[in-house]
């Protein structure tokens, strides 16, 4: 059953605050946001059970979009109903929001900085690495599968987005049907 | 009127963002790079180091930057918001399901299938990001920036091997770049 859903000022300020702080103070992604938000409301406020969080994570991850995103929503919905899932949404996205929106402003200026260019011209090598490794890894888990298909459509979907410029969308779409029909 | 044009490009981003993180970059170079030319594969290259640097999940702080960029505080408000919308709602759809059945097999079946679509996509974007980052655009051996071609060989090593994270990654290739660019005196 869907637990009691208590949508009141005090509940939904506390989502509010606590989606709010963890995302404006972490850095490094996804994981780390997840497990802020699994430490608060399960450990210190024991609002949701262990068991329960980790299958909410699970849907979380399944859904399209942002995990830690999604995590707050699902976190939210379950604390406070829809209104809650709106308030966790608007406390996760609101920092990051404000941030890139100032940077993004000056962004012009501060690519015409010597220094500033100089690390951004540096860090295009470190991002080319962290997407080769990313690749390598995603490429070996689909291998380590064993699974004739899924290489298949690894192989037909590289050749259908880098040769063909096929749109991602479709390839999406359709390997996902193919899933579908198969499992 | 750019603010629709933002808001379906995001949402479209968003419905079909599967993988999280890098995983997506492909999807977004494509439609904000590739299709409305916001942007080049450089300043997106850019993006991504300082996302990286910023608070808050990747995504969302590649729509908020295009957003600004393109439509200014309205431009981001109609970006962001749509890039989560999909989620907002396929999330609270799946969520009810679960509270009802118990039981997620069958998506969990389909969305295990999207992995070889989600790597093909990685590959690709990596492909044009390192193309980018060791010649610029074009590649040929005269204009090949071997300074780029060693970081990011030896980080990716590093990554392989050592377990080095991704920002610290970033970071330090960033300054190890910037003084050799600096000191070799090359063009940035």
């Amino acid at each position: 059953m869907e637990a009691s859903k208590k949508a009141d000022g005090h509940t939904l300020w506390i989502l509010f605050k606590t989606c709010f702080v963890i995302s404006a103070c972490t850095f490094g992604g996804g994981m780390v946001i997840i497990s802020m938000l699994q430490k608060k409301f399960v450990e210190e406020l024991k609002w949701i059970g262990q068991e329960e969080v980790m299958d909410l994570v699970a849907i979380a991850q399944s859904c399209p979009g942002v995990m830690a995103v999604n995590t707050s929503i699902i976190i939210g919905y379950r604390i406070a109903g829809v209104a809650g899932s709106l308030i966790t949404v608007g406390g996760t996205i609101l920092p990051p929001m404000i941030i890139l929106t100032i940077v993004s402003a000056c962004y012009v200026q501060f690519r015409q900085n010597r220094i500033i260019a100089l690390l951004l011209k540096g860090m295009q090598a470190g991002v080319a690495a962290v997407m080769i490794n990313v690749t390598i890894t995603m490429i070996k888990s689909v291998i380590k599968d064993k699974k004739l298909l899924s290489i298949l459509m690894l192989a037909a979907a590289s050749v259908a987005v880098l040769a063909f410029d096929v749109d991602i969308i479709l390839v999406i779409l359709v390997c996902g049907v193919i899933s579908g029909v198969m499992s | 009127m750019i603010y629709f044009e933002l808001f379906q490009t995001f949402f479209l981003i968003g419905l079909f963002s599967f993988g999280g993180g890098m995983a997506n970059m492909e999807l977004m170079r494509s439609r904000v790079v590739a299709q409305h030319g916001w942007m080049t594969t450089g300043e997106f290259t850019d993006i991504i180091s300082i996302a990286e640097m910023t608070p808050g999940p990747l995504g969302i702080n590649i729509a908020s930057f295009v957003g600004t960029r393109v439509g200014g505080v309205p431009g981001t408000l109609s970006a962001t918001c749509a890039y989560v919308l999909p989620s907002l709602v396929i999330v609270m759809i799946l969520a009810k399901v679960y509270y009802k059945y118990r039981n997620l097999d069958r998506v969990k079946g389909v969305l295990n299938g999207l992995h070889p679509a989600v790597a093909a996509m990685v590959l690709a974007a990596a492909i044009k990001i390192v193309g980018n980052a060791w010649w610029g655009g074009t590649a040929s051996l005269s204009n090949s920036n071997l300074v780029a071609i060693l970081l990011t060989l030896i980080f990716l090593v590093l990554l392989q091997k050592k377990k080095a994270g991704p920002v610290q990654t970033i970071l330090a290739c960033g300054v190890i770049g910037a003084i050799l660019y600096g000191a070799l005196g090359i063009p940035v």
